[in-house]
């Protein structure tokens, strides 16, 4: 069993190796020149459209703009906010931050395409819910001649669900809380822990994604503000190292680092590598999870949704992620030689003593609890696609015994292969938006062509 | 307001459109996208000096496709771009997991991506319609 998950491990870290990583990236500048720029121009149109200036009731969908960001939101901001950040530090010095944010600077422009495309090609069924994501566009888009690349996305991202979106996720929680509170029957209270997370997040997964929205608006804001306002005071109680902070983050983003514990004569390109390849794995743009969210979003203009989606890499890359990486840097815990989650939580200790453990274990706690909300829908609708209706109540059931299996078990074979799965469903998404790229500078011109009245 | 490319929504759009335009924008992306994948894979081959037989067979396979693209306006040259895109993409992946990771890792890399952009490219519905269209 070892060697099957080293050899998966092994695969995977090709599978999401730098090709990936620079496809991307690529593909994220390819739609920021052809649409000129959106996170710039339009971020502002973007904030209203999710404020609720231009929601009409009468229109199709399930929930809000604003139920919708939160919904992709709660999956990307996740542990990869607190742990792969600092991870990304760790392995690449200061100066991986200033790539994270490039990248969740060119990742805004590819979420902005990916959620218009899956607005434009989502159906609407019988009993008026609504499904969408890439299988979809891939399918209405490029033809039904494409159907085989759409089950490969939609097989790929239902299995996806129940690694990283599921067991990763109640397993890392749980440790989390047994940690903490340092318990000495450390079975039976993951036990316990696990039977709560299942009957927790099931009690909302079952109600479909009209009720993952209602939650998931008010858990993300409360999350977000709880993770940020922690880091904030910290920040506020070392103003003065402000301006060294941002001297490290771009010095080191252009000249070699060599942190304590991190490695010796590290390259230029081996800090960008580590910076972008935790941005793009935290915010998932080109992923292609996060459209399923958006596309059940109550609206008729494919790319109001697509502007929304702009906000999700702002927000998890670009707020949450740079609140993290600050703590690490401010407090002098980058140099300390720790790695993962360990780091973020010894830099918040410094920075705020007794509270900054608990912000940090709430927040893993937290993330790690919304992911798996949000993922549980992506792969309902994958089941769905797959295999029609009836497949999507025992996915559902199947699910929360998964996150309590999550909870018990030593999960890196299940890691491994979640990993591949979270990869390949990349590569039929990516195809799609590059061929479909057409479209969605057709609906962009044409929406930004026409004169738009705020409804309140 | 002036957008690189012109875009389209549909088949029933494109075909509104003046074909002599959306021929002329076709010839301009595959030339655009064959150079950049023949430069990649000369960087490989002078720069790095990496004449192995994957990427002497890569160079061999974008000649190919070039020719393809250039002469045959047709579903037989279809179906020689798109597979012959993903093989070379394919190649590449393979040339990046052998080799560290440097600067030739990353210029694999970047060889990938631009041989994945050919292979999307040519399934966008512009592409389908200029090849599959009976003219």
């Amino acid at each position: 069993m070892d060697k099957v998950t080293e050899m998966l491990t092994h695969i995977g870290s090709y599978v999401m190796g730098l090709p990936f990583v620079v496809l991307i990236i690529s593909t994220g500048i390819f739609f920021s020149v052809r649409l000129l720029l959106p996170q710039v121009r339009k971020l502002g149109h973007g904030v209203a459209i999710t404020l609720g200036y231009y929601d009409r009731p009468e229109h199709e969908g399930d929930i809000s703009h604003f139920q919708a960001l939160c919904a992709a939101l709660s999956a990307t901001v996740g542990v990869g906010n607190i742990a792969g950040v600092a991870t990304a530090i760790h392995a690449g010095g200061p100066g991986a931050l200033f790539w994270m944010w490039v990248s969740g600077f060119f990742g805004m422009t590819l979420k902005c395409a990916e959620c218009t495309l899956a607005q434009k090609y989502r159906v609407i069924h019988k009993d008026g819910s609504v499904s969408g994501g890439p299988m979809y566009y891939i399918e209405k888009g490029l033809g039904p001649r494409f159907k085989w690349l759409a089950c490969i996305f939609a097989f790929c991202c239902m299995v996806a669900t129940f690694g990283g979106g599921n067991m990763v996720q109640s397993n890392s929680m749980t440790i989390a809380i047994v940690d903490h509170f340092a318990v000495q029957d450390r079975f039976l209270w993951r036990a316990v822990i696990g039977l709560f997370i299942s009957f927790t997040i099931g009690l909302v997964i079952i109600g479909g994604i009209k009720r993952i929205g209602r939650v998931a608006g008010k858990l993300v804001p409360f999350m977000c503000a709880t993770y940020v306002s922690g880091a904030l005071i910290i920040i506020f109680f070392n103003y003065d190292r402000i301006p060294e902070t941002f001297y490290l983050i771009f010095k080191h983003a252009f000249t070699p680092t060599s942190a304590v514990g991190g490695f010796a004569g590290a390259t230029v390109l081996y800090t960008i590598t580590w910076g972008v390849k935790r941005a793009v794995f935290s915010n998932e743009a080109g992923v292609g999870s996060a459209p399923i969210a958006h596309a059940a979003a109550r609206t008729n203009e494919p790319v109001r949704e697509g502007l929304v989606g702009l906000l999700e890499p702002f927000v998890d890359t670009i707020i949450v992620c740079t609140m993290t990486g600050f703590v690490i840097i401010l407090t002098g815990s980058w140099q300390s030689g720790a790695d993962s989650s360990i780091l973020t939580k010894n830099a918040f200790e410094t920075g705020l003593p007794v509270f900054g453990g608990i912000v940090v274990t709430m927040g893993l706690v937290l993330f790690a609890v919304s992911t798996a909300i949000s993922w549980s829908y992506y792969g309902d609708r994958c089941a769905l696609y797959l295999f029609g209706p009836g497949a999507v109540m025992p996915y559902r059931w199947i699910f929360v015994v998964a996150l309590f299996v999550g909870a018990m078990t030593q999960i890196n074979f299940v890691w491994g292969f979640s990993d591949i799965t979270f990869g390949l469903m990349a590569f039929p998404n990516l195809i799609a938006i590059i061929a479909l790229s057409d479209n969605v500078v057709a609906l962009s011109r044409d929406y930004f062509s026409r004169r738009h009245e705020r409804t309140k | 307001m002036w957008l690189p490319f012109p875009g389209i929504i549909s088949h029933e759009d494109m075909k509104e459109q003046n074909s002599r335009d959306a021929t002329y924008c076709v010839s301009t992306v595959f030339a655009i996208l064959i150079a950049l994948m023949l430069t990649c894979v000369l960087t490989i081959l002078f720069l790095f000096g990496e004449w192995t037989y994957i990427n002497l067979l890569n160079i061999l396979l974008i000649i190919v496709i070039a020719c393809a693209g250039a002469i045959v306006r047709n579903r037989k040259g279809w179906y020689i771009i798109t597979p012959g895109a993903v093989t070379v993409s394919f190649s590449y992946f393979i040339s990046y997991c052998r080799t560290e990771e440097g600067y030739l890792g990353y210029i694999y890399a970047v060889a990938f991506t631009m041989s994945m952009f050919t292979f999307s490219y040519f399934l966008s519905p512009r592409f389908q319609l200029t090849f599959f269209e009976k003219r």
